[in-house]
């Protein structure tokens, strides 16, 4: 039995309560950095300094985007990860718990380092902008420790992930009930596997990069400074080898979260469950081979592959909106379910973001838009707009079986549509002026070219977006008490979580349901369906 | 537990062509040397897996027919509450801070990470 209260939060080693410790503190995380977004946008709302240095400036989106890649959305996908597969796969625990404990506190412990960074280091916070690049990061023109934290909370969330990778891909490969083969595992926990395993591969160079970078900063190595034989291109590379698969790393839990929203809610089984996993898997190898288009303008690497092997991901993704699409296709939809609108959101958003990085994915476009608010709002799109809105999707969808409660699903309408209308008004016109020629990484413009008005309404567009996203909040903390009590199934879900209690017990199943398809609470549900 | 042997031996041969091809278009060093990382990290895994005669195993997870009484024997123990990771990742925290602020710190890390590596050894005996 394990330990009550907050003694009982600090020493677990149950994957269920880690699981929700991960998600908890990375919307925290998500908190802080939306708040930081805020200040950028106040800045940014018109012409003129008006409300932080340019220093300043230069923190808060070096924090922003740290703190949302590095601590939000990967973090929370964790989260996910870490209290759904062990229950989808009918397994009691994660394979070494003990080790899933670790890896919990070696993030936070990173995520507060990070923040330190920033927040206690007198005027020499890390304000390099969160890839860190060399020069711009090393002693000459970084001083002080905010650097040194920022590297060393990132190394700390980065052997996080590869604690939990290990853990995962243990769990899945050695835990999964009898009958569970790996052509029967939950959409979800396929994406899971998918990516752990491109954490494992891609975390360690960029480890390794900031080690380096740190040599250089603290004991005067000269690994990426020329002028001592050393190359700061060497540095991207080893950066993005992360940088690019972290995007996927992010995003795989969310493809994985509404591929098992939309069909609980189409009420058809998913279309296409082989190609939807082999273009999981597809996604997972190429996005090895595309770190070099965030680096087209270097002139230091091979454009045309990069471009070649970019252009060639967008065909799995592609076939996954196929696999989205074919589900809905003559489905009884429930359009008003808060987990499905915020799936189809995500549907909206992540194609605007994947139809635009296709054209960055050209060289001769890329040299013209990079560093401009239109990469900005790009990148929003895939990440905001498909990651973020994947997490809230999760929320509606789990909390009842998290908690034993639900959300108000009146509340969740409200929610999704004002996050949705708040989104868009945000970053749509940062397309439009990153087409004008806006710099991103810029506190000011000059009055009357054309920046003015788009700004204003996506500054706009984030009080909207702030006041859904705390209309949420009081949801939850209302529900969390208060809310009605969930029946083990609210949804008529699919997947092995469904057929236990909610919330689960210790070692999550006192029995265990014969298992003859990826949709085990299905078949329990419809006996006589069952082949 | 031969699809995830296939599906290693797939991410590798991709790092292994991805990696020769990017060599041979560019010379350059640090990009194959990632992409042939990324074939040998896969390739270790299945190679010790099968040196282990981990691909022969039929196990009721693999066997579609498979009822849930197979699964009845011991998996193992699952503790479900441990101070240690707490204190182990504290320990490393203040190694960190040591590193960044003064070594006066490291005597601390050290005695954390020593006490969490004792404390979790004689939990893991029971």
């Amino acid at each position: 039995m394990s330990a009550r209260g907050a003694v009982g939060w600090l020493t677990t080693t149950d994957h269920k309560r880690i699981g929700i410790l991960y998600c908890l503190t990375a919307f925290g995380f998500f908190l802080v950095g939306g708040a930081l977004a805020g200040l950028i946008r106040a800045e940014l709302a018109s012409p003129g300094q008006q409300v932080v240095a340019i220093g300043t400036y230069n923190e808060l989106f070096t924090i922003h985007g740290t703190v949302m890649i590095f601590l939000f959305l990967a973090p929370f996908g964790a989260g996910l990860i870490n209290y759904l597969v062990p229950l989808q796969i009918g397994a009691p625990d994660m394979a070494f718990p003990r080790l899933n404990a670790a890896s919990y506190w070696t993030y936070a412990s990173g995520g507060l380092l990070v923040l330190l960074s920033s927040f206690a280091t007198a005027g020499t916070g890390a304000a390099m902008g969160w890839y860190a690049y060399p020069p711009l990061s090393g002693p000459r023109f970084s001083p002080g420790v905010g650097v040194d934290l920022w590297i060393g909370g990132i190394a700390l969330v980065a052997i996080s992930s590869l604690l939990t990778g290990v853990n995962v891909l243990t769990t899945v490969f050695l835990m999964r009930a009898p009958g569970m083969t790996m052509w029967r595992l939950p959409v979800f926990t396929w994406n899971a596997v998918v990516t752990v395993v491109l954490g494992l591969l891609a975390f360690p160079p960029a480890v390794a990069a900031f080690a380096l970078l740190f040599l250089d900063r603290r004991l005067g190595g000269s690994a990426f400074d020329p002028a001592g034989g050393g190359d700061p291109i060497v540095y991207q590379h080893l950066f993005w080898f992360l940088g690019h698969p972290e995007v996927y790393i992010l995003i795989l839990p969310f493809f994985g979260v509404i591929t098992e929203v939309i069909p609980v809610f189409s009420r058809k089984p998913l279309f296409g469950y082989p190609g939807f996993v082999l273009a999981t898997l597809a996604i997972g190898a190429l996005s090895i081979g595309v770190w070099a288009h965030h680096m087209f303008t270097t002139g230091a690497v091979d454009n045309p592959f990069f471009s070649a092997m970019t252009f060639t991901i967008a065909v799995p993704t592609g076939v996954k909106f196929f696999n989205w699409i074919g589900t809905m296709w003559g489905g009884r939809i429930r359009w008003s379910a808060a987990p499905m609108m915020f799936a189809i959101a995500f549907l909206l958003n992540f194609l605007i973001g994947g139809v635009t990085g296709i054209m960055l994915a050209a060289p001769p476009l890329d040299y013209h838009l990079n560093d401009s608010y239109f990469l900005v709002s790009h990148f929003h799109y895939t990440m905001m707009g498909g990651g973020a809105f994947g997490v809230f999707a999760a929320i509606y969808f789990w909390f009842p079986k998290m908690t034993g409660r639900m959300l108000s699903e009146r509340v969740g309408r409200l929610v999704a549509v004002g996050m949705f209308v708040g989104f868009n008004l945000t970053f749509w016109p940062q397309f439009v002026v990153g087409l004008r020629g806006m710099p991103r990484r810029v506190p000011d413009y000059p009055p009357g070219i054309g920046f003015d008005a788009p700004n204003l309404v996506s500054t706009l567009g984030v009080v909207v977006m702030s006041l859904a996203v705390l209309l949420f909040v009081w949801d939850w903390w209302r529900s969390l008490r208060r809310g009605p009590s969930a029946s083990d199934d609210p949804w008529g879900g699919d997947s092995l979580e469904w057929t236990t209690s909610s919330p689960p017990p210790e070692h999550n199943f006192s029995t265990l349901p014969a298992i003859r398809s990826h949709r085990p609470a299905f078949d329990q549900r419809h006996p006589e369906l069952v082949r | 537990m031969r699809t995830w042997g296939r599906i290693f031996v797939a991410y590798a041969a991709f790092g292994a062509v991805a990696g020769t091809v990017y060599w041979l278009r560019t010379n350059e060093p640090a990009g194959s040397v990632l992409l042939w990382a990324m074939a040998a990290m896969p390739a270790i895994v299945v190679a010790f897996a099968a040196v282990r005669g981990a691909f022969r195993a039929r196990l009721p997870e693999d066997d579609p027919e498979a009822g849930p009484a197979a699964g009845e024997e011991e998996l193992g123990s699952f503790p479900t509450a441990s101070v240690w990771p707490l204190i182990a990742v504290v320990g490393a925290l203040v190694g960190l801070a040591a590193i960044v602020y003064g070594w006066i710190l490291l005597p601390i890390s050290v005695a954390l990470l020593g006490w969490a590596l004792v404390g979790l050894a004689r939990e893991s005996r029971g």
